[in-house]
């Protein structure tokens, strides 16, 4: 089963989340350490410039009984520090952005090989359980989320905090009465900034929602364009495509309704702010408790004030996606890999191969294999046969360790493959499943998978032994000297998908055998191909398995004949076990299964 | 501007409520320059001149009363105007879609779906957001800007001078700088689109990872992109913070222009605490505007290439054109090819060359040959998913280039190669063909299809899930959907384009036998790899090197001796050797 939706708790502040997270930001403190001391003197600088403006306004206010030179020599020192700080605060405020932003990318990084590399050593099993999709949402948006803890959160957060409380006290500070009405009020603002944020977030939850449905609905309709016009259904499917803009458009125009309701009660909630200050404030100038540089400096302060309090929602629904993505990266390296190789086991593997009463589940509900034993000696070749869902793929995923079994013994030159080094073992077995995967790169790297033992020319050997040479040749630009050298360097697109059936599979049977293995497990195709592309795979089959212990989980007739064993497996559990002859001859399941899958 | 004419028309269909918005738009755009003015004339000018309790409520009473106005216009603006664009939007997105199901198949094989998909959302933003959203903007910056300049120049013309230089610097630097900004964004988001793809096939491939124990190589290559996004996303930081600093500083220094020369303009008298209050007010007020002036001047390309782009796709012609025949008597099922030459390229020689032969109404055909002889193309053609000249192929009679393709696949029942369905549930996809579904009939499509046996194997049967929130079908089992839902419409003419391939034998057998026992009323074309799938056809046609090289039944074919029996061999021999005691695989004779 896929696991779906992760519950997350959602919370905004989580400790437990917040105490491993910091581990990741503790290498790069300093840039968060200078960004934030550049934060706090960004405001200093700020505030302070507030107040060169009364020092002005009130200077030169007295007037007319002034000189000119009186009077400049009053402004010129707030003017020169006016200059100065506004260069100062250019630089600085450029430095701090950038600073903060690089701590955070740093972390990302961080964070992010740490995911990949943990969800690399998970098993088999994991895979099983999560959706390929998710999991690169999980190294990438997640993580990407994570780093606005970082740049536009915890740091922030508190600076925001700070400087609320601080204006308000500087505000109260200047004049008690006004302070009082100014911070009074505050409270109005942030009311207002947070009743947006609930709204804010669920609605953009159903743009992002649906816009997910409209894409994905596009996809498939283009990719299913051929059946869509054969049936004449193009009416049919715009109609449900326009069902579905319908649903975008509905949580778009919701969106529109909150931002169009909350910009404005923002701006009013401030009108109202400003004229309670304007009240008090024209009283207090009358009765001369206040200058009017003052005023006007207070003025200026209530736009610090404000601002945190205004961008608050915006702020928390930034936090608590970063908080939940935080959670489920957490939830990802919180599991264990239940396949770890501490094991130090590792000579040369022979190939002498066991399985010894072998019970597995995938699920611990449904048995897969029943008291299941097997031998296969060094060099020799078993063909596993039976229906759909008799075992036989299982059977050579526990060999190669890709599950742990439930009860029995499986080993490899007599010792349990639990005990092996896991990088050994796996080295040792050359796994060529049913469906060749590519991964985009050169025919080269697809044949090598980037491991360092594997020259050129042992890529060419593997090529040339299952007979994947020719082929790979013709993929060589048309002036090349050497065809098959030019030919490994032929770019393979993603997933491959220019190649036909039969080439892939000797492409895989090149992968494998360019390793070297002393084990091969063959999960042979079923797809249809020519009788000459049958022959060439028959030959690189042949190639492959020579003097190797193997195990193929045969769909060709050609294949399970060459098998020095046959194994029949019938829901999990060993049937029958022989020679083709011997099993043709005894009339058994084998011997139907040839007359079903090899007869017309 | 012709570029845009075609979003002109989505415009115009929503003119009542851009009308509307307008109306709310303008007026609150003036109000957001009065409500300073209002401060200044009658609360700071008299101060200091007339008692308090004179003015100062009734003064603050209407502020208050004009910013709720104001407040309210707002609302309507927003509400009209970004509400129509979204809907511009829509109707745009669903003519795209439309438009697209219209277009002929040759345009979906050299079109790539990720960029029709990039067409349908970002391009169609870019559009919007320029006639919805920048629509609103322009007309309020261009309602602000010269009225605020009007009211400041007979306020204190120097002043103006000074504030209107350096608001200049910002639209200035807004108009260099977001161009840049966008460029290093478009590269972070590329980076990203690496990154993800690069983890994508990493993770799709991790079995292949763990077989070969490359676990270690795989976070090499992760790490690669993973560092390529940094930097990329670290230069995108550095323009980011340096367009912040000509951003914010713009206001600084403003500010600073303004307290300069107010300050000497002051002491000279020119200039009262109101003038330098409403100046600082309208810096403020009139930054919003002014940037998104220099914004929208760096969005128009953009706006542009998108709409350029939208148009190669509205502007692409279906490649099938609908023949002149409309009241054409009810399909009986006859098809001809007459001397029928195709290429899919002119450069290359021709898939089908002079191809002839004919196929009765009722009648159970295959057509075999080897791996790209052309027997897909056959079937394509028949379907009309790609143009062939008049002449060549005929329908009861008729040249299917003088009747509607509508008419010509109404007849059809097709089942394609690659097996698509939809992500429904099973019987959504089996009665494709209906409005309505009639559950019973797909029932008895399914049986025929042979999928009652896997169907009582899922959770909810024929109403499970197909995909990622379902069941995953087997190659076998999606062939089987695909040939129930051709069935299920009950067409004139089935293909089956070699659609048995995934499905075991005696499935197979049974298949055949149930759609031979259907099909007395019925043409069925069977393209098929596997001889014993099609020897009960009652003609078989060999095609080799685009012509048909041998046709008959059965067993007339393999007394010719000819390719067909050759192919028969070839595919007898696994079974000839399990009979056969030679450990060797025998030479061919």
């Amino acid at each position: 089963m896929i696991e779906h939706d992760d519950k997350i708790s959602g919370r905004i502040f989580d400790r437990r989340i917040l105490r491993r997270i910091l581990p990741f930001a503790k290498p790069h403190a300093p840039l968060f350490i200078l960004a934030t001391v550049l934060l706090f003197v960004l405001f200093g600088i700020e505030v302070f410039v507030t107040f060169l403006w009364p020092r002005m306004i009130d200077g030169i206010v007295g007037g007319p009984e002034r000189t000119l030179s009186q009077s400049l020599a009053i402004i010129a020192v707030p003017l020169g520090l006016y200059s100065a700080a506004v260069v100062a605060l250019g630089g600085l405020r450029y430095y701090q952005n950038k600073i903060l932003a690089h701590g955070g990318q740093e972390v990302i990084y961080d964070i992010r090989k740490a995911l990949f590399g943990h969800l690399q050593t998970q098993p088999f099993a994991f895979y099983d359980r999560h959706a390929v999709g998710r999991l690169v949402t999980r190294v990438t948006s997640d993580v990407e989320n994570v780093s606005e803890l970082f740049t536009s959160g915890l740091a922030t957060a508190v600076y925001d905090v700070l400087k609320v409380a601080g204006v308000a006290i500087i505000l109260i500070v200047l004049d008690w009465r006004l302070g009082c009405v100014a911070v009074g009020l505050a409270p109005l603002l942030a009311l207002v900034s947070l009743w947006f944020r609930g709204r804010a977030r669920e609605s953009f939850r159903g743009v992002r929602t649906w816009l997910g449905k409209s894409n994905g609905y596009l996809q498939e309709a283009i990719a299913g364009i051929r059946v869509v016009q054969v049936f004449g259904k193009e009416e049919k499917v715009a109609l449900k495509f326009e069902k579905i803009t319908q649903g975008y458009l509905a949580a778009n125009i919701r969106t529109v309704f909150y931002f169009a309701i909350f910009f404005p009660l923002v701006e009013s909630a401030m009108a109202l702010d400003q004229s309670s200050v304007f009240l008090v404030g024209g009283h207090g100038i009358e009765a001369g408790r206040v200058s009017i540089g003052k005023f006007i400096q207070f003025t200026f302060l209530l736009e610090f004030l404000y601002s945190p309090l205004r961008e608050l929602g915006e702020k928390y629904n930034v936090l608590q996606a970063a908080m939940a993505s935080a959670e489920r990266i957490f939830k990802l390296l919180d599991e264990k890999s239940a396949i770890v190789s501490t094991a130090a086991h590792a000579a040369p593997i022979r190939g002498d191969v066991r399985l010894d009463k072998i019970n597995f589940s995938y699920d611990g509900v449904i048995p897969i294999l029943k008291d299941l034993s097997l031998r296969v000696a060094p060099g020799e070749t078993l063909a596993l046969v039976g229906a759909t869902g008799a075992g036989k793929t299982t059977v050579a995923s526990l060999l190669a360790r890709f599950y742990d079994i439930g009860s029995g013994t499986v080993a490899v030159d007599g010792v349990d493959v639990r005990a092996w080094n896991l990088t050994r073992l796996r080295e040792s077995i050359g796994f060529v499943p049913q469906d060749l995967f590519l991964f985009a790169g050169t025919i080269l790297d697809n044949i090598t998978l980037w491991r360092p033992g594997i020259s050129r020319e042992k890529a060419k050997q593997a090529l040339r032994a299952v007979g994947a040479d020719v082929f790979v040749a013709k993929l060589a630009p048309a002036d090349a000297a050497d065809r098959l050298e030019a030919g490994l360097d032929a770019p393979v697109a993603e997933r491959g998908v220019t190649f036909s059936a039969g080439e892939r599979q000797l492409l895989a049977f090149a992968r494998a055998l360019a390793g070297d293995p002393a084990i091969v497990i063959l999960d042979e195709a079923t797809a249809n191909v020519d009788t000459e592309t049958e022959i060439k795979i028959q030959e690189g089959v042949h190639a492959l398995l020579r003097g190797r212990t193997s195990i193929v989980i045969a769909h060709r007739l050609s294949t399970v004949r060459e098998a020095t064993r046959i194994a029949v497996l019938h829901h999990g559990e060993l049937r029958e076990l022989g020679t083709h002859e011997e099993l043709l001859a005894r009339g058994g399941i084998y011997a139907k299964l040839v007359k079903l899958q090899f007869e017309g | 501007m012709r570029i845009f004419k075609r979003y002109a028309a989505y415009l115009w269909r929503e003119r009542v409520w851009l009308l509307f918005g307008t109306l709310c738009l303008i007026p609150s755009s003036l109000l957001n320059l009065i409500l300073p003015l209002l401060l200044k004339e009658r609360v700071i000018d008299n101060l200091g001149k007339i008692p308090v309790s004179e003015f100062l409520l009734g003064a603050l009473g209407i502020y208050l009363a004009l910013a709720a106005g104001r407040g309210v216009l707002r609302f309507g603006m927003r509400w009209f105007l970004v509400t129509s664009s979204r809907r511009m939007e829509a109707n745009l997105r669903n003519d795209f879609f439309r438009h697209l199901e219209s277009l002929s198949f040759p345009y979906f094989n050299k079109t790539k779906t990720g960029d029709l998909i990039s067409r349908a959302t970002q391009d169609i933003e870019a559009i919007r957001m320029f006639l919805g959203p920048g629509y609103m903007y322009i007309v309020d910056a261009l309602v602000q800007i010269p009225i605020a300049i009007f009211v400041l120049i007979r306020v204190q013309p120097v002043l103006l001078l000074g504030m209107g230089a350096s608001l200049a610097v910002l639209a200035i630097s807004v108009k260099q700088l977001t161009p840049k900004l966008s460029k290093h964004s478009e590269r972070v988001q590329a980076s990203i689109g690496k990154l993800s793809d690069k983890a994508n096939e990493l993770f799709a491939g991790t079995r292949v990872i763990k077989a070969f124990a490359r676990e270690e190589n795989a976070k090499e290559q992760f790490d690669a992109v993973s560092l390529d996004y940094k930097s990329h996303s670290m230069r995108l930081i550095s323009v980011g913070a340096l367009s912040n600093v000509f951003f914010a500083g713009a206001k600084d220094l403003t500010l600073f222009t303004l307290f300069a020369i107010g300050s000497v303009l002051y002491m000279s008298g020119r200039v009262s605490v109101g003038t330098l209050y409403l100046f600082t007010d309208y810096t403020a007020r009139l930054y919003w505007p002014v940037f998104v002036l220099g914004w929208m001047v760096s969005m128009y390309p953009r706006a542009r290439a998108a709409a350029i782009r939208l148009n190669e796709v509205f502007d692409t012609k279906p490649e099938i054109a609908d023949g002149p025949l409309r009241d054409l008597p009810e399909v009986r099922g006859a098809v001809e090819f007459r001397n029928l030459t195709f290429t899919y390229d002119e450069k290359r020689p021709p898939v089908l060359k002079d191809l002839s032969f004919r196929i009765e109404a009722g009648q159970t055909v295959a057509v075999v040959g080897r791996t790209s002889c052309g027997k897909t193309t056959l079937a394509s053609l028949l379907g009309r998913f790609f143009e062939v000249e008049k002449g060549m192929i005929f329908l009861d009679g008729i040249d299917i280039n003088d009747m509607t393709a509508r008419r010509l696949r109404d007849a059809l029942g097709y089942v394609p190669q690659d097996h698509f369905l939809f992500s429904d549930t099973i019987v959504e996809n089996i009665a494709f063909n209906a409005n309505a579904i009639d559950v019973e009939r797909a029932k008895w499509a399914a049986r025929a299809a042979c999928l009652q046996t896997d169907l009582s194997t899922f959770p909810k049967g024929i109403d499970t899930e197909i995909g990622e929130r379902g069941v995953t079908l087997s190659g076998g089992q999606r062939q089987r959907v695909c040939i129930a839902r051709a069935l299920y419409k009950n067409p004139k003419i089935l293909i089956l384009d070699d659609s048995l391939s995934a499905v075991d034998t005696s499935t197979e057998d049974a298949l055949v036998r149930n759609l031979k026992d259907a099909s007395r009323t019925r043409t069925t074309i069977l393209i098929a790899h596997r001889l014993s799938t099609v020897r009960h056809a009652d003609c078989i046609f060999v095609i080799e090197n685009g012509r048909v090289a041998e046709q008959g039944n059965h067993d007339s074919l393999l007394q010719k001796r000819g390719i067909y029996h050759d192919m028969w061999q070839k595919q007898q021999l696994e079974r000839q050797l399990e009979t056969d005691a030679a450990p060797e695989p025998m030479a061919l004779p």
